[in-house]
């Protein structure tokens, strides 16, 4: 019975997980509550580029970044910015001082630590290792595709 | 004896930054300018401040101060003795006051010519902004007036433009400019997609233009007639990185003192732009139209337009710019402006480091009715 229930348990956890996930492709992730459950390609770049800072919902949207160093901020950095680390830097300074940005965008240390903050912030958007994705927050379809489907955009190019 | 010198100077830089992460989780300021005291560690711009241990959240918001600068090395031949001169001190503050309301604000030490070897202090920005959402914000306070591309985009920050000075015709109003590059009152701005284009726009009700071209209306309005502004800016979403749009200003001009117009003066300022920039390339060009008609009076116009062009090759992007400004000289309100001008600059910026870059351009200058010179400047100019 007890083998039965952990069993039964792992099932129901994989059903939440992005099908046929592959480890190293970038989830984009929101807090379970968020209507929305796919973006375009182009509404990704505007709302990383905080060119898009509110969700057509209503709400500011609050964007979580990684540090730099980890795979999954090396892919949204090339796919999604198109710059390196210290251009990135550039921009957020250029984003404050037109006025465009109050603040920076708040830093998580890892894909755990960017899954607790969603979890937490109705409003909140981040990216994580999709193969870290859990119940706790909702992973997004960009473009109609899930992680680990054909054609991702954000799929990591070494697998 | 090398090791333990190194060894020590290291233990003081961590106790310095120790001892300012404390006071900056004591105050609320963010750690982002100190945290780069740590040599060899400068942390990204963006991280957050790590509370320190057992520290109350600091009540109030969080104020970010941010600075910018740059010092120069200015040669003119045959005009003055080549000289080192301060660029402006400009120290940067913003604060979220909600979610989404702000301040922001932009204090600048600065030289002006003509008044002496000590340092003015300006308060060039002082804003408060409401943004509920993309399509609707507003601004009030002093602001950099939205004219085109350059006014709202690089402000007082060298270290943001490519090239080592401002185009001509956006001189700041204290450095012999046309056009009213601040302005006291509201905008009104935000953007929308629309089909194939995305819109920016931006609408602004203002004091307006004092008496004289140097003059800015912080505190009252000398005639009542505010400045109304219109921007609009197109952006094609099959054409990343391409911008353009115009502006249509309405003012009327209070009458002035001295050698400025002794009657009300009707202003009309019209211009254009387009801007392009992606992959490396950068495309920036602009026309403004500055008319004035004084009560039963002449008419003037004043035209300015600059094109400039860039490549970045790496931390390397050469550039060249032309510059011209067809000044209305016997315009009254004018008088105290210096003379129209061409102006070609090619220079060189490098970029070693991400917060800090070297600017070389060499200019030729021919100002109306004078003898054209050579020019030559050196410029570092940063972030901290």
């Amino acid at each position: 019975m007890g083998v039965f229930r952990k069993t039964a348990g792992v099932v129901a956890l994989l059903g939440f997980l992005p099908s046929q996930a592959r480890g190293g492709d970038v989830a984009l992730i929101v807090h379970p509550a968020n209507p929305l459950s796919d973006l375009s390609w182009a509404s990704v770049i505007k709302i990383f580029r905080v060119e898009q800072q509110h969700w057509n919902s209503g709400g500011r949207i609050y964007l979580i970044l990684q540090q730099f160093g980890t795979p999954e901020k090396e892919i949204v950095l090339r796919r999604v910015y198109r710059m390196k680390d210290a251009e990135l830097k550039q921009f957020w300074l250029g984003k404050l001082f037109r006025g465009e940005i109050a603040s920076f965008p708040r830093v998580a240390h890892s894909s755990a630590d960017a899954r607790r903050i969603v979890a937490q912030a109705p409003h909140a958007l981040s990216f994580i290792d999709a193969s870290t994705a859990d119940r706790t927050v909702k992973v997004l379809r960009v473009d109609g595709r899930r992680p680990g489907e054909p054609g991702y955009v954000l799929a990591n190019p070494v697998n | 004896m090398l090791g333990h010198a190194r060894a020590v100077r290291h233990l003081r830089q961590g106790a310095v930054v120790a001892a300012a992460r404390l006071l900056l989780a004591a105050t609320g300021v963010t750690a982002v300018p100190v945290l780069a005291l740590a040599r060899e560690a400068a942390p990204p711009p963006i991280e957050e401040a790590p509370a320190a241990p057992g520290a109350e959240p600091a009540p109030g918001p969080k104020l970010l101060i941010r600075g910018f600068g740059n010092i120069d090395l200015l040669k003119r031949w045959g005009q003055e003795p080549g000289s080192f001169t301060l660029g402006q001190l400009d120290v940067f503050l913003t604060s979220e006051l909600a979610e989404d309301l702000s301040v922001l604000a932009e204090i600048v030490f600065e030289g002006i010519e003509g008044e002496g070897e000590e340092p003015v202090l300006d308060v060039e920005r002082y804003q408060i902004q409401y943004a509920p959402s993309d399509v609707f914000r507003i601004a009030l306070g002093r602001l950099h007036t939205v004219l085109g591309y350059w006014n709202q985009t690089y402000h007082h920050g060298a270290w943001f433009q490519t090239t080592a000075f401002r185009p001509v015709v956006y001189r700041f109003e204290d450095e012999g400019g046309v056009l009213p590059i601040h302005e006291v009152g509201f905008q009104v701005f935000g953007a929308k997609a629309a089909g194939p284009l995305e819109f920016h726009y931006n609408l602004s009700l203002s004091n307006g233009r004092g008496g004289s071209s140097t003059e800015i209306q912080n505190y009252s309005d000398a005639n009542g007639s505010k400045a109304l502004n219109f921007w609009l800016n197109l952006a094609p979403r099959r054409v990343p990185g391409l911008q353009l749009g115009g502006v249509a200003r309405f003012d009327t001009i209070p009458a002035g003192a001295g050698g400025s117009s002794p009657r009300e003066t009707t202003e009309r300022i019209f211009g254009g732009f387009l801007t392009y920039q992606q992959h490396g390339v950068e495309v920036l060009s602009e026309i403004l139209s500055v008319r004035h008609e004084p009560e039963a009076g002449d008419r003037f116009r004043t035209l300015g337009l600059y094109a400039q062009a860039a490549y970045a090759f790496g931390r390397f992007k050469p550039y060249y710019r032309f510059d011209l400004l067809d000044l209305a000289e016997a315009d009254p309100f004018f008088a105290a402006t210096g003379p129209g001008l061409r102006k070609h600059a090619l220079g060189l910026r490098a970029d070693p480091w991400t917060f800090a870059c070297f600017k070389l351009e060499v200019s030729h200058e021919t100002p109306e009715r004078a003898g054209s010179f050579d020019a030559l400047a050196v410029q570092v100019a940063f972030t901290f």
